[in-house]
């Protein structure tokens, strides 16, 4: 039978093994995330230019939403706040009224998350 | 404890969750949690569809689920499985990025074990699921 020590330090290895894969998990994950944010950005560029078809605007904020969950649970704190801000936006897209503030507002923290995700891990 | 949990060579006991989500890389930190921090089993479903097939096969002793999927989202299939003897009584519990409270509260609503908020900590996620389980 495993001793107490043995069991503690079985615990210490698990974690220690947990964090390694967490690291390597964290710079597949801001690649998949920048991915999103791509789309969301041509989503607003279209908002901008006034052509965002509704299919557009819906896929771009599915990618905002799983985004958020995705970039908060990798450590992308920051980002994760910027992905649940850009959701609202893209919620209030859907309408005509202050569509090009809406779209530079949009665009403005599109750049905030792009920097959110590259920087040091 | 379920009938298919099973002890471990430490005595402790040996969990089966099946884990479901469309975002790979949530579903391969997930297994890594569940796997390494909390020493359990796991297998995998890329939506709610694939959960009920795999469910039924494998009886896991928990399913862990992700509320918006594409095919078949978390919500269906949580009732879909409760209606199925087959998986009647395998606890599920949601995972959600949503805040709002009207949503969270409909997701309380429905037939499940409990509503976990995304993002989730890794490292966490053993000991949240089974405070919510009763494992603890």
């Amino acid at each position: 039978m495993p001793t107490e020590p043995d069991r503690a330090q079985v615990e210490i290895d698990s974690q220690q093994r947990a964090l390694d894969a967490l690291t390597s998990f964290r710079h597949r994950a801001r690649v998949t995330n920048l991915a999103r944010v791509e789309v969301i950005a041509e989503a607003l560029d279209s908002l901008r230019r006034g052509v965002l078809s509704e299919e557009a605007r819906l896929t771009a904020r599915r990618a905002a939403h799983t985004m958020v969950g995705s970039a908060g649970t990798f450590g992308f704190a920051e980002a994760s706040r910027l992905g649940r801000t850009l959701e609202a936006v893209l919620d209030e897209a859907n309408g005509t009224d202050g569509t090009q503030e809406r779209a530079q507002r949009g665009l403005e923290l599109v750049a905030q998350l792009r920097a959110a995700l590259t920087g040091p891990l | 404890m379920s009938a298919t949990a099973e002890a471990g060579s430490h005595g402790v006991v040996v969990r089966r969750v099946l884990v479901v989500d469309d975002d790979e890389d949530i579903l391969e930190v997930a297994q890594m949690s569940l796997e390494v921090v909390g020493g359990w089993t796991v297998t995998t479903a890329g939506d709610g569809q694939q959960a009920l097939d795999v469910a039924r096969r494998e009886q896991p002793d928990a399913i862990v689920m992700d509320a918006m999927m594409p095919v078949m989202d978390g919500p269906t299939a949580a009732v879909a499985l409760r209606a199925d003897p087959a998986t009647a009584g395998i606890p599920v519990v949601l995972l959600t990025a949503s805040v709002q409270p009207a949503e969270r509260a409909a997701l309380a609503e429905l037939p499940v074990a409990g509503v976990l908020g995304k993002p989730f900590d890794p490292m966490l996620l053993p000991a949240e699921l089974s405070r919510l389980l009763g494992w603890s």
